[in-house]
């Protein structure tokens, strides 16, 4: 579903992606980590048409991400880690918005539309302005916008922050369910214990370039540690565990 | 830890300072050669039209000279007239400025949380709303003092005395504003308060300005015998003068200063003093009493009742059904954003009245004494018409596009491509500018009273600026695109904005330029010639077309081609 060829972002003289193949099955659930400013956001980015990447080729469902971007984003749902709305629009408004761009309407739109609101607990504020939402609800109204045209792949940067419990529980089902039925999730978090939970394979990318891809015991076994979990063998792989100091400056 | 403010008022208020002008020097520096360029024609410019304020008010008060006794006192009127009107227009523009400087400022979260002093705070987000409110009408003051110097002779201690004068009075409608929209934050907390100030602050701007047109200014450079009815006109100005307000504490200080007469200057000067600082200061000291609940509660959200406001994206909707879905998404969306934001409804209400001011200059003009030059000056008019349009462009066209802000990668990450985006943009905008330039445009007609082929010429050249200046406002929204600020007149004020107002300078010249050929050959030669040479009327159709094809096609296209590129 997802393929990306020898993908390069560079900004200048900094390389934030460097040569990374990969591909994500229809159904997977992929977890792409890496320590801040490893390039999985400008992955990302490129993937859902925001970034162009400086060569190589990406594509989404046989589209080329940059020559065929309408195409791709018509399968395509991001949510992005950092929930900007328009604030001045109620979550209704919103979401007939997103619907309007991938050019549905109708009252089958109008119902999933409400139901997702009563789904992520928006439904008392429907017709409040977003711009006295929390982070968290923001970040509902973004999910349940990128989950209304039915994507076939949804490409998610740092799902869980600013959620509640409640909603962080109920967004890890929504994904196992979206993967079953086939829709394809290529998620990029920092909570190891979503991706360990969740990832049904996992790529680890580090100063650019993609160091490790594989199943959790895939990479237990590259690592050469036991039954260890995801955080042990994501500081190991990326050597950046760090001993506290013994004075806090 | 400690409780206690960590610095001192005057060291907090000095840190607090040094930050701002690091800010705005970090600006200048990123932005690079543009900034200093936008810089020194701002100042070239801004130094030419003070030059001609001067030219006026030096020409309009030697022409007062020179009528026995009437003359100084008309002056004086005239003087006091402007401390009053700038006066009010310091205090409105303050009540609307405080709230951005003062309470919606993202910097506050942060000095809020911060162990400073609240009452150096409030003084530094004063100063800040005094400066941005008071540079403008101060600039323009100087070059009025300036006529008064010369004019009356008025030697160097004029000169000191009237700048300082200048100076005190402007903190005084300054702290009143600023006092009054602090009371009001706090004792009528929500969002509809700060949305009522900013729209009422703006309306009262708008009063004033359609007052001061009014009042006639231009009867000063009449003749004398009209000077009667000015004098009465003054006569009943004199009943409301308010001898209470600092506008006439001014005028007596910065007269006395201009006659050498010390009574009159230490009388004004007294009271502005003794009476104006105190109270200013008291102001002050009252905002800082109340302002840290006044901002707390202008944190709060509470907006309209919810069953009006979920009415209202269906029925738009329903409006628009003709349109293909994702047009219409983005029409309906921008139409919602706009009509709650009241920043926007605000602004436009001082556009309007602005453009009604204009409008009501027309009717000033006395057309008989002109009659020979009427088409001439009608032609001249569809050029000023052009610049209004393009000062609605710059202020709602232009910020289309980077008023997607940080929520565009919604947009962006959706099936609708970035012409698709740009078109839209230029056909939901087209509309609205089109009508406004007819209604420019009809209103001219119908005071100017022009024959068939004038009207007929202006409407469509009309028409056809509207449909250049739409393209060059969404086309060079996307080349400049200032995604980091969602205030609409920081975007337009912004480098692209400038280019936005020379490109349309430029275009509208050029409009004009290819039809004035064949106008002159209309008029002198009568309309037969067109039917015996065609040509004569062809030639310039095609060069018009093609500088509307160039106005239309060139800049969305280079904004398709900047946006596409674009890294959100």
């Amino acid at each position: 579903m997802i393929k990306i060829e020898h993908l390069y972002k560079r900004y200048g003289r900094l390389t934030a992606v460097e040569d990374l193949n990969l591909e994500v099955g229809a159904g997977e659930i992929f977890g792409f980590l890496g320590p801040n400013g490893a390039g999985k956001t400008t992955t990302l980015k490129i993937l859902t048409g925001l970034l162009l990447p400086t060569s190589g080729r990406a594509s989404i469902g046989g589209f080329d991400v940059v020559r065929e971007s309408s195409q791709a984003k018509r399968l395509t749902s991001l949510i992005p880690d950092r929930p900007y709305l328009y604030e001045k629009l109620t979550p209704v408004e919103y979401l007939r918005f997103v619907a309007g761009l991938y050019g549905l309407e109708g009252p089958e739109t109008e119902k999933r539309a409400e139901e997702y609101l009563e789904l992520f607990g928006l439904l008392p504020w429907r017709d409040e302005l977003i711009e006295g939402f929390s982070h968290g609800m923001k970040q509902k109204v973004v999910m349940a916008g990128a989950l209304l045209p039915r994507p076939r792949a949804l490409i998610v940067d740092e799902p869980m922050v600013g959620l509640d419990p409640a909603a962080a529980k109920l967004v890890k089902d929504l994904f196992s369910k979206l993967s079953r039925e086939g829709v394809t999730i290529m998620l990029s978090t920092h909570t190891l214990e979503v991706a360990q939970k969740l990832c049904h394979r996992i790529g680890i990318i580090h100063r650019a370039k993609l160091i490790a891809l594989g199943t959790l015991e895939e990479l237990r076994g590259r690592t050469g540690q036991g039954d260890v979990d995801l955080e042990s063998v994501f500081l190991e792989l990326t050597g950046s565990a760090r001993e506290a100091p013994e004075a806090i400056p | 830890m400690t409780d206690q403010p960590s610095a001192g008022y005057f060291a907090t208020l000095r840190g607090l300072a040094l930050v701002q002008t690091r800010q705005s020097a970090n600006g200048f520096r990123r932005g690079g050669a543009f900034v200093w360029l936008k810089l020194l024609s701002g100042v070239v410019f801004g130094a030419f039209f003070l030059a001609w304020i001067y030219f006026i008010f030096e020409r309009v008060l030697t022409y007062f000279t020179s009528i026995q006794l009437m003359g100084t006192v008309l002056a004086e009127r005239l003087l006091s007239l402007l401390f009053l009107t700038v006066f009010a227009l310091v205090f409105f523009s303050n009540v609307v400025v405080t709230i951005s400087t003062a309470f919606l400022s993202t910097d506050l979260n942060l000095l809020m949380a911060l162990p400073l002093r609240r009452s150096a705070v409030v003084t530094a987000k004063f100063l800040e709303s005094w400066l941005s409110s008071a540079w403008m009408p101060a600039l323009l003051f100087l070059p009025i003092l300036a006529a008064y110097g010369a004019v009356f002779r008025g030697g160097w201690l004029f000169g000191i005395v009237s700048f300082g004068v200048l100076t005190l009075f402007l903190a005084l409608p300054a702290a009143l504003g600023f006092s009054v929209t602090t009371l009001l934050m706090r004792f009528f907390p929500a969002r509809q308060i700060r949305d009522s100030m900013l729209l009422l602050g703006v309306l009262g701007l708008a009063v004033v300005s359609v007052v001061l047109r009014m009042s006639r200014p231009e009867v000063f450079t009449q003749s004398s015998d009209q000077l009667g009815t000015w004098s009465q006109y003054l006569e009943e100005l004199r009943t409301p003068a308010a001898p209470y307000l600092p506008g006439a504490w001014a005028t007596q200080a910065v007269l006395g200063a201009l006659y050498q007469r010390t009574s009159l200057l230490l009388a004004g000067l007294g009271k502005l003093l003794g009476i104006g600082l105190p109270l200013g200061w008291a102001f002050l000291a009252l905002s800082s009493r109340f302002f840290e609940k006044g901002w707390y509660n202008a944190q709060e959200s509470v907006g309209l009742p919810a069953p009006r406001r979920g009415r209202v994206g269906p029925w738009l909707n329903r409006l628009f059904g003709f349109l293909p879905p994702p047009l219409r998404a983005l029409l309906v969306k921008d139409l919602l954003v706009f009509s709650r934001d009241p920043t926007q409804w605000a602004q436009l209400s001082l556009l309007l009245s602005l453009i009604g001011v204009y409008l009501y200059n027309y009717r000033r003009i006395p057309l008989d004494a002109y009659a020979d030059y009427r088409n001439l000056i009608f032609f001249l008019s569809m050029g000023f018409s052009g610049f209004i349009v393009s000062a609605v462009g710059v202020r709602y066209i232009f910020p289309t596009v980077s008023l997607e802000g940080r929520s565009f990668w919604i947009i962006r990450s959706s099936p609708l491509t970035i012409r698709g985006i740009l078109w839209g943009k230029f056909l939901l905008a087209f509309l609205p500018m089109t009508a406004l330039s007819l209604a420019v445009m009809g209103v001219s007609i119908q005071v100017m009273k022009v024959d068939l082929f004038m009207a007929t010429l202006s409407l469509g050249t009309m028409a056809i600026l509207a449909l250049g200046l739409t393209a060059l406002g969404v086309g060079l929204g996307g080349v400049f695109t200032y995604f980091k600020s969602d205030n609409a007149s920081q975007i337009s004020t912004s480098l692209g904005g400038y280019v936005y107002v020379m490109a349309s300078v430029t275009f509208i010249s050029l409009v004009l330029l290819v039809e004035a050929t064949p106008v002159r050959v209309y008029y002198l030669r009568h309309p037969e010639v067109f039917r015996t040479s065609p040509w004569e009327a062809w030639v310039p159709a095609l060069y018009l077309a093609g500088v509307v094809a160039a106005a239309v096609i060139l800049p969305l296209a280079l904004g398709e081609r900047r946006l596409t590129e674009q890294e959100i």
